[in-house]
Parts: C-alpha cells; structure tokens; sequence
C-alpha cells in the first residue's frame, strides 16, 4: 500500500481548525472543572455531612464511568431534563468539565489539606476570618501544590476531548474520520492527528514539569 | 475552627462512604427506572418546526444522499432535497450532529424531528415511523480478490466468513440478514475506509457497500484488489433498502407533509435528475 | 423517559463481555508496568542514547489520547511491520504503551521523592548503585507510588472501553450492540455505566484507602 502524503497539504487547514476546536473545549471544561472542582473541594472539607457526602457521591460517580458515556448522556439526556438544547460543542465542554472537576476537587483538597495546619491557627490568631483566611493565607499556599497535579489533569482533559467526536464535534479526532472517509487513507490522517495533538498537548506537559521543580514542596 | 471532614473517627467515615454511596447508586437508579415517559404529544412536530423557523435533521452520514466535508459543510442529493423541503415549508434547514447508533433514538428523544437516508426496516418500524421512500439502494458484497473463502454470493453465508459491519448502520442490517450464518464483526463509532482497510488487511473477509457510489470510490482508491458480488454494479436482492425519511411515530400529520412533498417531486421529474446527479461515480472527484 | 426496566433482560449479553475488559485491563497494566521500571530508571539514569529515546515515548504517549493509539496501531502495524495482530492484541499493546508511559511518570516521580538523605546514607554505608536502588530507594517509594497507581488502573480500566472502536467484544461494543438492536441506546449505555462502576469503584476505593496512608501531599501526579 503506496502513501501518498500530499494529500494532506489539502486538509492541513481543517486540520488545524479542529485542533482549534480541541483547544476551545479544552479552554472552556477547564474553567468549568476549576470553578465547580474548588467548590467540591471545600464542600468536601467542610465537616458539614449535608454538603461533603454529595460531594462525595459526586466526585466518585463522575470518577469512575467512563467519559465517554458521559459525553453521549450530556448530548442527549441532559436537554430532556433540562428543556433546553445543547449542541455538540457544549454537551462536550459541560460533561467534560463536571468530569474533571470530580479530579480536580480531589486534587484540591489535598493541596488545602496539605498546607501546613501552623498557618491556619497564625491566621486565626491575627483575626483573619475565616473567609479572609482562606484568600489571603491558605488558598495561595495551597495553590503551589495544586499547580502541578492540576497541569497534569488539564492534559487528560486535551486528550479526552477527542472522545466528543462520538458525538460529531468537529474537532481534531472527527475531522481527522471525516478525512479518512474522502480520502480512503487512514494511515497518513491518523499519523498527523497523533502528531497535532502531541504538538498541541506537550506544551502543557512541559508547564506541568516546570512547575513541579519551581514548585517543590519540601516533605515534613 | 474548621473541622477536617479527614479526621473524623475511622468507623464513622467508613460508614459515610458506604451510605454515600449507595446514595449515589440509589439516585441513579430512581432515575432510571422512571415512567416510560408522556404520551407521545398530540400536536404535530411540524408546529413545532413552523414555530421555530428550522427543520432540525439527524446529521448522519450516507454518501451519496448525505455526506460532510472536512470542514463541516454537509453536501449531498439529499441534502438539496431537504434543502427544498425547507423553503416549502418556509424554514431554515438545520444539520444536527448525530451518528447512525443513535439516529433512531434522537427522533424519540426530540433531539431531531426526523432522520434522513434511513432504510426502512421491520425492526425500526416498531420505534419510528417512515415516510415513502424515495430511493433504493442497494448492497454489495466486497471481498479480496485473493480470498479464495467466497466465490459467490451464497459462499459467504457460512460460520467461517468474517463480515465486517459498522454497528447500527444500514450495511450491518443487510448483512446480518442476508448472512445469518456468518459471523459479524460490529464497530462502534467506524467509517466505510476503515471497513475497507478492514477487509484488506485480510482481517475480515467480507463488507458491505452501496453500489455504485461507495464502490465507485472502492475501485479507484484499491484499483483491482476487491472483487464484488453480485457484481459492481448489482447489488443484492435480499433485503434492498428502500430510503426514506424516519420521524416520530404517530405524527401523522408531518408524515402526511413529507409524503406530499416526495410524490410532487417525483411525478414533476426533479427527484430522479437530483439523484442523478450524484449517483455517477464521476461526481465524486475527491 | 428512559425505561431501564426493558433493558434489564438483556443485562447476561452485557455481563459477557466483562472477563475482557477486565483481562485486556489487566494485560496492559502488566506490560505497562513491567515496561516502565526500567525506563523510569533510565530516565532518572540519564543514560545516554536510551534516556533521551525513553523521554520521547513517555512524552508522546502522555500527550496523545489513548483513542488515537488503538486506531493508529490497528490500521498502520500490519501495513508498516507487516504485523497481522488481532484486535484484542492491538488493543492490549496500545495500552500497555500509554499505561508504561503513566507508570513510568509515577515511579520517576516516587523514585525522586525519597529524601536524598537516603541515597547519601547509603553511600556512606558503601552500597553501590543496584543496591542503594533496590535496597534503600525503591521500598520507600513504593509507599508512595501506590496511591497513583490505583488511580491510573481506573483509568486504564476506563479506557478499555476504547476497544469497542476495533470491534473487540467487550463491555462497550456489546453496549453498542445491543443499542443498536432495541433502539435504546440511552438504557443501555445507563447499565453499562452502572457495570463500569461496578468494577472501578472497589479500585477507586482502595485508591482512596492508600492515599490516605501515605499521607504525603504528593505533588507531580
């Protein structure tokens, strides 16, 4: 079987414009995950059972099933008990970010938790509030070891994008299908989208072990 | 000061997961086993449809009545088809991404008021309902020319045949009703190329295409390597899929419209010149 | 809605394809544990030649979704190496492939988070570089990389279900199967959710019970 590699200076554009699409989702269940995974987290910490057991039902159900199905539940489940239409790029943003917003709470907790506890009584004894402890003492503390798990989980997210073609949206994976079935030529459409998201998805991999050496947490 | 939900007593956060848990599982399950849902809606879809201004469509892919271009852009006999459909209807026409495993479910569901391309069969009857069809189209058998394993047709209705089928798609119904003794490989999710490969890497022994347009394509990408039967250009008698527009059951109001619209088109000519043009292999360039 | 109850009779056809996702899950987590020690090692070794090739397949198949591995390999192998695999040993090698790359970061990470203190202790004691690696290093870090490891199989247990793509008969493609045989893909993928769950959830547990144990905030994974 010849390869003819030409071809893909034809689809190169469609190509990019579905690792776009990757990037956008990517950008968009990641903020989702961060927002709803902080709130997970500190319902988690909380000591209060009403808000840390759903919290934790959550975070197990959403951590165990495959993403994949939760994908195609969002594109079509969702709308019905909501009653309003989600479309592919959406359902895919939305069910991916609750997905790794199950992640990221855990790993949020355990950067809170991991902060020295010495800091939390010095902020109590300067007066800080609870509120104003947490802003101004623990979060940011927290956040050198959140950063590199958290790097780390946005890359799973990247990859996982790539599960939303199964719902037709038009990023690098189904593109990359739709290209196949024009051209019969799977083996040269698939190297280069293997390439495209090793491109896109390796400078979040060289962030994420930058700052795990900037950020070094030295054992107690 | 904040208590650690970490440092309670170990028993005590024991039992917290495992209630929370069941809760979890609790939950799912009532939300499974709800009522079958309402009855189906008195008012037509097609209200709806008026209402909203757009004719949602099942964006599945069918060549050569339906096909989508890389960037998104679908094209195709039946999309100019629908594309009339629309303007008679006075509304926009609106692809909604969908895949053939889920094509029925989404008319049921609401997700789209009808699915375009569908064969008509008994087991889809019972979920959906279906305009008149307006074209035939049929299958082939394709097979490696070296594959000594099927000669003929009836060769290939035995155990020892590996038939390759997208699952859920038209091609798998064919097959599994025209071979019921041989064996069935079902993809989820896979596309006619990566049937093809299937069967050229000897991994299957057989696939089943549409003729002439997907053989068409078979023939120049592969050149001689497959062989066809019946043959290139006949397609099987079994179970020829007669194509029509699949939308939810008792409507039969917007039936009534679709039905309406295909004969006018048929008797003034224009659905058969429409066809024609796509159904030449030299239409497809790519 | 959705009406579960009418799938629930063809719940045994689902359960069948279980043995395999549990066996190609864990065929690949050995292959892809076995893998990654060594290379871990050489990496940390900064051996020359093998280092640098070591770091570029953990990269790639870190950054690469697992969806496209089991695609590529099962239509490029048989054309680039001639290698004629069924689908299930397709699906088994890609994975061991992403699994050795995950497992590879874990035991890197675990490895370089004893205290260097060790390491120069056991110099000090006149041990050499095997034995200060297998005797001193990596028992300790065993107590670290096992939380993380129980993370990555619900992954890779997870990712299984990519094989239903190469039409291997396991839990998913039976899922497809059947949906597109009574029309009720929705039901059904709900059950084979609950059956993922099902499975993982022992693992997501005892990942939950090590960390806890190990009770060092671990960074780097």
């Amino acid at each position: 079987m010849e390869l003819d590699w030409s071809i893909l200076r034809e689809y190169l554009p469609y190509l990019i414009a579905g690792a776009g699409t990757t990037l956008a989702i990517t950008a968009m269940a990641t903020a989702i995950a961060v927002v709803f995974g902080l709130v997970l987290a500190l319902a988690r910490i909380s000591g209060r059972r009403l808000l840390s057991w759903p919290a934790y039902a959550y975070i197990e159900f959403f951590r165990t099933t495959p993403p994949l199905i939760q994908i195609v539940w969002f594109y079509f489940v969702v709308p019905v008990i909501v009653g309003f239409e989600l479309n592919s790029f959406q359902a895919a943003s939305l069910a991916l970010g609750l997905n790794v917003a199950a992640f990221l709470g855990e790993i949020f907790r355990a950067g809170i938790q991991g902060v020295d506890a010495t800091q939390r009584d010095a902020a109590q004894v300067l007066g800080l509030s609870r509120v104003d402890a947490y802003r101004f003492v623990i979060l940011p503390q927290a956040l050198r070891i959140v950063l590199p798990p958290a790097t780390t989980t946005v890359m799973l997210l990247l990859k996982a994008t790539s599960l939303a073609s199964a719902i037709g949206t038009m990023e690098l994976t189904r593109v990359g299908q739709l290209i196949s079935i024009e051209t019969f030529r799977p083996f040269e459409v698939l190297t280069v989208v293997a390439l495209i998201y090793f491109v896109i998805n390796y400078p979040i991999a060289l962030a994420a072990r930058y700052l795990e050496r900037r950020l070094a947490v030295s054992e107690r | 000061m904040m208590r650690d939900a970490g440092q309670q007593g170990g028993t005590g956060r024991r039992r917290g997961r495992y209630l929370a848990a069941s809760g979890a599982i609790a939950l799912a399950v009532t939300a499974m086993v709800g009522d079958p849902g309402p009855a189906a809606a008195q008012d037509s879809v097609l209200d709806e449809i008026k209402d909203r201004g757009t004719l949602r469509v099942a964006g599945v892919v069918y060549r050569p009545l339906i096909m989508r271009r890389p960037s998104g852009e679908y094209y195709g006999a039946d999309v100019e088809f629908m594309g009339e459909l629309a303007d008679e209807l006075g509304v926009e026409l609106e692809f909604v991404n969908a895949g053939w495993d889920t094509a029925v479910a989404g008319v049921t569901t609401g997700k789209w008021d009808m699915v375009p391309a569908i064969c008509v069969t008994p087991q889809r009857e019972e979920v959906v309902d279906f305009s008149e069809p307006y074209m035939t189209i049929g299958g082939v058998v394709t097979v490696l020319r070296e594959n000594d394993k099927i000669n003929s047709v009836e060769d290939a209705d035995r155990p020892e045949v590996v038939f390759a089928n997208v699952a859920g798609g038209w091609s798998e119904e064919i097959a599994r009703a025209a071979f019921p003794n041989a064996s069935h490989k079902e993809f989820g999710g896979a596309t006619d190329d990566q049937l093809a490969v299937e069967v050229l890497s000897g991994r299957a022994d057989a696939a089943i295409f549409d003729t002439p347009v997907t053989i068409a394509l078979i023939a120049e990408k592969y050149g001689d390597q497959f062989k066809f039967f019946p043959s290139a250009t006949q397609p099987l008698e079994v179970l020829p899929c007669p194509v029509a527009y699949g939308y939810r059951q008792g409507d039969d109001t917007f039936g009534q419209a679709l039905n309406e619209f295909i004969t006018s088109r048929e008797a003034s000519g224009e659905l058969q010149a429409m066809f024609q043009k796509y159904m030449t292999a030299d239409f497809i360039e790519e | 809605m959705l009406d579960v109850q009418a799938v629930l009779p063809d719940l045994p056809f689902l359960l069948l394809g279980i043995p395999l996702t549990l066996a190609i899950t864990a065929a690949a987590f050995l292959l892809g544990t076995v893998a990654a020690l060594p290379m871990a090692i050489i990496r940390i070794a900064g051996v020359p030649l093998a280092a640098p090739v070591v770091v570029v397949w953990i990269e790639f198949f870190r950054t690469t979704p697992p969806l496209i591995h089991i695609v590529w390999a099962y239509y490029v192998l048989p054309v680039l190496f001639g290698l004629r695999l069924s689908a299930l040993a397709v699906v088994i090698l890609a994975l061991a492939a992403n699994a050795s790359a995950q497992m590879a970061e874990i035991f890197r990470a675990g490895i370089q988070a004893v205290p260097k203190g060790q390491r120069e202790a056991g110099m000090v004691l006149g041990l050499n570089a095997w034995q200060r690696l297998f005797d001193v290093v990596l028992p300790q870090a065993v107590r670290l990389i096992m939380a993380p490891t129980a993370n990555a199989t619900v992954s890779l247990l997870k990712d299984s279900s990519l094989a239903a793509l190469i039409a291997v008969p396991e839990l998913m493609n039976r899922g497809q199967i059947l949906a597109t045989q009574n029309f009720r893909p929705l039901e059904v993928l709900t059950l084979v959710a609950v059956l993922y769950f099902v499975m993982t959830w022992p693992l997501a547990l005892l990942a939950g019970a090590l960390e806890r144990r190990s009770r060092v905030a671990f960074r780097g994974l």
